[in-house]
């Protein structure tokens, strides 16, 4: 049996039968992380030890789980052992799943390639000179290389989506606050939402349902209800509306994915769609904002790093040289960079002309997607400019950043968003994104799964047995 | 807006931090990059909470964590229950 191509739900309902055993579930999933995962280093940490259904997942390490390192992809926590674990992984555990390991990241989540990380880039399963996308490159190329069932991520610019929409599988990012932060180590807070990355769209729901809903420990946990995962696949959408961007936005994409994306639009008119060209003339400057905001909170959220309490100490002659020592040695240069342009755009006599500015323009984008959303029930925009580009391929920090521009609108407004594979490009997966407007998950999910029963795409990584 | 400084000299002094000459010029062109921010007209509406969120309070009392020991064995150096470092002055 391939329990890669089955649903969660499926695999449970074999156990539940008795057809199946967890055992075999993980030794399954067990076989595939042997073969791959020497040649494309996808985890930080893996666990050898099988609990409850046997249901393997891999979890992004910046996200805690009790008693385990969380290094966040950072020399800096390279010893740090976390003595909690997030909600998001305890509602996992509580429901059974089995941890199958931390898997490689960014430094700190911040980049879109996984070659900031302190433990050696994670490669494509697709395409071993490739990057599979980040800052969840490692849960991406878990997933897409059956070695776990799904895995958790975490998105604060498009570090589920991009990702998975290089290697071939649905990434979803739920609304702000729909999933709590506590136990996700902090970048940009009020952008940070933990994802979810699978092999199809149901496995998406499934693990939504069972981790979202409200936290009293994180701060800007929603109340809104979390739709049941029974109640979310009995209907499909019959007539929906849906906006798309015009070609000042479009040509933001290469010429091959434009070409492909016109196909998906016409998908989705076909399976009842009635679709219309948006102007989206904010997308132009959402990069600049995402960058302003993201660094200004991440340079207030890693001042906690000082080699004090917990983490990387280096000796100094005094308190100063240490501080400056372990930042200096602890942090690679994205993160460095990061921390430079934050302190700055919040620095006085450049707050408001940087920080305020950002602030004021994500209030504009969000009644903008409002206005998107009052006459269209869904946005449908492509989740990246290409497919995986080549290992070592982009040296430029600016060039790297370009490639979330179809991301990052989503986390600055706070809207769900998901990412499903459409197709190849020369050999190469290529992703695009439903959007919608706030805690319509549900909505999505059913597009989505819509959608997906008509796209012809086949994850050709996990269609062999073990 | 006028920059009447240069920005990554700016930064460096607040943040403390080394390798100054390898991250200016680097720094210099982000800034540039979001800088075309400042050319939008938009009102001074700061406050952003998607839809459906509020700043949300909780009473203020102490919640203790049980597992204290825990937490001291990731310092790099303790002594009884305090955190030891370098002298500051």
């Amino acid at each position: 049996m391939n329990f890669s191509l089955m649903t969660i739900e499926e695999v449970l309902q074999l156990q539940e039968e008795k057809k199946v055993t967890p055992q075999q579930v993980w030794d399954f999933f067990l076989r595939k992380r042997e073969e791959w995962e020497p040649r494309i280093n996808s985890f930080i940490t893996v666990i050898n030890r099988m609990e409850g259904n046997g249901i393997p997942a891999g979890i992004k390490d910046n996200i805690t789980v009790k008693g385990l390192r969380t290094t966040c992809g950072s020399r800096m926590l390279d010893n740090y052992i976390a003595p909690y674990s997030a909600t998001a992984w305890e509602r996992l555990s509580s429901a059974g799943f089995s941890l199958s390991g931390k898997t490689n990241l960014d430094e700190f989540a911040m980049g879109s390639s996984t070659e900031n990380s302190y433990y050696g880039p994670t490669k494509n399963p697709w395409d071993l000179e490739r990057s599979p996308g980040g800052s969840s490159g490692g849960s991406a190329a878990a997933v897409a290389a059956g070695m776990v069932k799904f895995a958790l991520g975490s998105d604060t610019g498009g570090s589920v989506r991009q990702p998975s929409s290089f290697c071939g599988v649905v990434g979803f990012k739920p609304t702000y606050g729909r999933i709590s932060r506590f136990g996700l180590v902090a970048f940009a807070s009020s952008l940070d939402q933990i994802g979810i990355i699978t092999n199809n769209v149901k496995d998406s729901a499934f693990v939504f349902s069972t981790i979202a809903g409200h936290d009293p420990r994180d701060s800007t946990s929603s109340r809104v209800p979390v739709p049941d995962y029974r109640e979310i696949f009995t209907e499909v959408p019959g007539k929906f509306t849906f906006a798309f961007p015009d070609d000042e936005v479009l040509e933001r994409a290469e010429p091959e994915v434009r070409k492909e994306f016109s196909l998906f639009i016409n998908l989705a008119k076909k399976l009842g769609g009635r679709g219309k060209q948006v102007k989206m003339p904010l997308l132009n400057y959402a990069m600049e904002a995402y960058y302003i905001v993201a660094n200004a909170e991440a340079s207030s959220n890693l001042a906690r790093y000082d080699g004090v309490r917990y983490g990387l100490r280096e000796r100094g002659r005094d308190l100063l040289e240490m501080y400056m020592k372990t930042r200096t040695h602890g942090f690679g240069p994205e993160v460095k960079r990061r921390i430079l342009t934050g302190g700055f755009v919040l620095s006085r006599g450049y707050y408001e002309g940087y920080y305020g500015k950002a602030v004021s323009f994500r209030r504009a984008l969000a009644s903008f997607m409002e206005e998107i959303f009052s006459s269209a029930e869904f946005l449908l925009i492509p989740t990246t400019p290409h497919t995986a580009f080549k290992l070592g391929e982009k040296h430029d920090p600016i060039e790297m950043y370009l490639e979330d521009f179809f991301t990052v609108f989503v986390n600055l407004a706070g809207l769900p968003a998901i990412s499903i594979p459409w197709g190849l490009i020369n050999g190469l997966p290529i992703g695009f994104q439903i959007v919608s407007r706030w805690y319509n998950e549900i909505g999505m999910f059913r597009l989505a799964y819509l959608m997906e029963k008509e796209i012809s795409f086949k994850n050709k990584l996990i269609q062999k047995e073990v | 807006m006028r920059m009447n400084k240069e920005p990554a000299k700016e930064s460096f002094k607040l943040l403390r931090l080394e390798e100054e000459e390898e991250l200016a010029s680097q720094l210099e062109r982000i800034f540039s990059w979001v800088g075309k921010l400042q050319s939008l007209e938009l009102n001074g509406d700061y406050a952003f909470y998607p839809p459906g969120l509020s700043l949300l309070t909780r009473e203020d009392r102490i919640i203790s964590f049980k597992e204290l020991e825990r937490l001291l064995s990731l310092a790099p150096e303790i002594k009884d229950r305090f955190f030891v470092v370098p002298r500051v002055l």
